[in-house]
């Protein structure tokens, strides 16, 4: 990150926290437009402060988008969902970058937590991911950027669904290689197109799917071997080896489920966390 | 379930629609505004009329908007449409939120009185990751913000259909809307009979019908039997009529003609075959009587009479029984089902073309669709 990044970025979190009263206590995330801390309130409760630096050409479509959407996820209320505990707050006139704070979780993400996960495991991971996407489905909020530093293991052993929705207000933070931005490695058919096909409900079914299917066998359904064009061809047909042939002790009620979250075509899968969540209570 | 009689040029849609009914060759109408009028002129009757004959019969009736039909290329033949009050001011115009909303709510309200079914207007798409289909999905959001027991429809042209994951994705949005049915249309450059379709087209159609049939009806008017697959694949309910602008959706068919005239087209009395899934001209068929009485017999079946009523009678109950047929199975014994009839058909038909020596064969009737039923068999790992 150049210099004059880090000195933006540095004036970003400082402006924020000066304006919310709160303390640094160590940095999470530092992307290049975007950065995650751990703060501390007057209280001392432990809080996530995140900040994305829009820069000189912000869309104000956007911006109210994404001032909508953090009202509504203020709203949600769900044992596996982040909570957002402000409102988006605005830097400059026009806008040249955005923060909020969240619930802080113990715990880690699902990118240090391995693989070769058991049964039950597996289930209780898709069945958490499914309920806090259906709360979210519910409010109309889609996530579209599921990955494994998207979902927290707490140290309960329940899962938490993180950066609910933000992935499409925050594009020059995501990594697109489609229509739409992603992670690679956990993106899906529909964030390779641009208009009507973008992500849905059924999206984020996709991508619940693949973190178990991750959890299982140590890599995504639809992996990023380093080429793109390479990995859209093979993600437009979500084409991968079925987890049964991949983990044959596994319950084949449990294989078929995963199977219909990865159909490549969307309305094959559930159509929504709430379905897909009570396919997996239904294990 | 069977066959929905699309509407005609010509003044017999109420009764033969309701022939079609008692006889059981016919599950209703669907009215369009590019060919009746809204209220009656004289030659043809009211669009109420209409409803309240076909209804007391015991049919369905159902008024399509056809708003596609506007996008379709040179369409202008608005003698009828124009009665329609569907716009509020420019027609056409869907430019924004609010005239999505002020359309939608003028279809919906003209379907009310009329006792139709909600029948969510669309435009026509070529292509399922465009602006255009971004307007087709936007206008679905509204008809269903305005009436969540809605049907919506879907409208393409081939190359719509032909889309593959750019398909899969847009029927997906849509699915998302949760509507309580689906109408599809094909729409074509040409009004050639059988329809030109392509393997992807079938496939594409087939696809779309199977994801979306699971827990909705499906539906696909102007269908008739190039629409079979569909039925293959979950669909209940074919459009067909006595014309060929009944049995498909072609951009001339919408095109402006003389204002004095009805034009309603050539009758289509080619005889359908059901052993062929196909049809010969009146003089080929009555070659193939006439040398082969017993192999007419039972590729026909039944007597085909001479009058145009009862070649439609004839033609409707082949697709009917078709439908029917497929009705009881699901899933990959239903598609294995329709493709042992293609290949039935395909069995047949040397026998016939060295008899009639008929132009079209084959290669017209049977092969796409089949091929698209393939297709998709060997994508869902029937095959």
């Amino acid at each position: 990150m150049c210099c004059a990044k880090v000195s933006r970025m540095a004036d970003l979190l400082g402006t924020a926290c000066d304006q919310l009263a709160l303390t640094p206590v160590r940095a999470l995330v530092q992307g290049g437009q975007k950065q995650v801390h751990v703060v501390s309130d007057s209280a001392g409760a432990h809080l996530v402060l995140k900040l994305i630096d829009l820069g000189q050409a912000a869309d104000p479509a956007a911006l109210e988008r994404a001032r909508r959407e953090v009202a509504l996820l203020q709203s949600v209320d769900h044992p596996n969902v982040v909570k957002v505990t402000s409102e988006l707050h605005e830097v400059g006139s026009p806008p040249t970058a955005t923060f909020w704070l969240e619930e802080y979780l113990d715990g880690t993400d699902l990118r240090y937590c391995g693989s070769g996960w058991a049964a039950e495991e597996l289930v209780a991971l898709g069945r958490d991911v499914a309920a806090g996407l259906g709360a979210l489905h519910e409010k109309k909020v889609i996530h579209r950027d599921l990955s494994p530093g998207n979902v927290q293991r707490l140290t309960t052993g329940a899962f938490v669904v993180m950066d609910p929705g933000f992935a499409k207000h925050t594009l020059r933070s995501g990594i697109t290689i489609g229509g739409q931005p992603g992670t690679r490695g956990f993106m899906t058919p529909e964030h390779l197109q641009a208009f009507s096909g973008s992500p849905t409900a059924a999206s984020d079914v996709f991508g619940c799917g693949a973190l178990v299917y991750l959890a299982a066998t140590g890599h995504p359904p639809v992996p990023y071997k380093g080429d793109d064009s390479e990995y859209m061809q093979r993600l437009r047909t979500a084409n991968h080896i079925p987890l049964r042939d991949l983990r044959p002790d596994l319950p084949s009620g449990l294989a078929d489920l995963i199977e219909r979250t990865l159909h490549p075509q969307p309305a094959r899968r559930y159509r929504n966390g709430v379905a897909l969540a009570k396919a997996f209570g239904a294990l | 379930m069977g066959v929905l009689i699309q509407d005609t040029a010509r003044n017999n849609l109420v009764t033969w629609s309701v022939h079609a009914v008692a006889g059981g060759y016919g599950v209703g109408t669907m009215l369009s505004p590019f060919a009746s009028p809204f209220e009656a002129n004289g030659f043809k009757r009211s669009a109420l009329a209409t409803s309240e004959a076909i209804r007391e019969a015991g049919g369905e009736f159902w008024l399509d908007p056809m708003t596609y039909a506007l996008d379709m290329p040179r369409a202008g033949d608005f003698r009828h449409y124009a009665e329609w009050d569907f716009w509020s001011t420019t027609r056409g115009d869907l430019t924004s939120r609010a005239a999505m909303r002020e359309h939608v709510q003028r279809v919906f309200r003209a379907q009310t009185a009329l006792d139709s079914p909600a029948l969510a207007p669309t435009v026509l798409v070529s292509y399922p990751d465009t602006p255009r289909s971004q307007t087709a999905l936007e206008l679905a959001q509204v008809a269903m913000e305005a009436d969540t027991g809605a049907w919506l429809s879907v409208a393409g042209d081939q190359e719509f259909w032909s889309a593959g994951a750019e398909l899969d994705a847009h029927v997906g949005a849509l699915d998302q809307l949760e509507p309580a049915g689906w109408m599809f249309i094909v729409t074509r450059g040409d009004n050639s009979m059988p329809p030109s379709a392509s393997t992807n087209e079938i496939f594409g159609l087939m696809r779309a019908t199977y994801a979306l049939s699971q827990d909705r009806p499906v539906r696909v008017a102007y269908g008739d039997l190039a629409a079979v697959p569909a039925l293959a694949a979950g669909a209940e309910v074919v459009g067909t009529g006595w014309d060929i602008r009944q049995r498909i959706c072609a951009y001339q068919d919408f095109e402006e003609r003389p204002a004095d005239t009805q034009d309603g087209g050539g009758w289509y009395q080619r005889p359908t075959l059901a052993g062929l899934l196909g049809g010969l001209t009146s003089r080929e068929y009555e070659v193939l009587v006439s040398e082969e009485a017993a192999l007419a017999a039972r590729l026909t079946p039944a007597a085909i009479g001479p009058r145009p009523e009862q070649a439609f009678r004839h033609h409707a109950t082949v697709l009917t029984n078709v439908a029917t047929a497929l009705s009881s199975l699901s899933g990959r014994a239903r598609a294995e089902a329709m493709r042992q009839m293609y290949l039935d058909a395909e069995g047949e038909w040397p026998a016939v073309q060295a008899i009639t020596g008929t132009r079209l064969g084959p290669s017209r009737w049977i092969a796409p669709f089949k091929a698209g039923l393939e297709v998709f068999m060997t994508s869902e790992g029937w095959l």
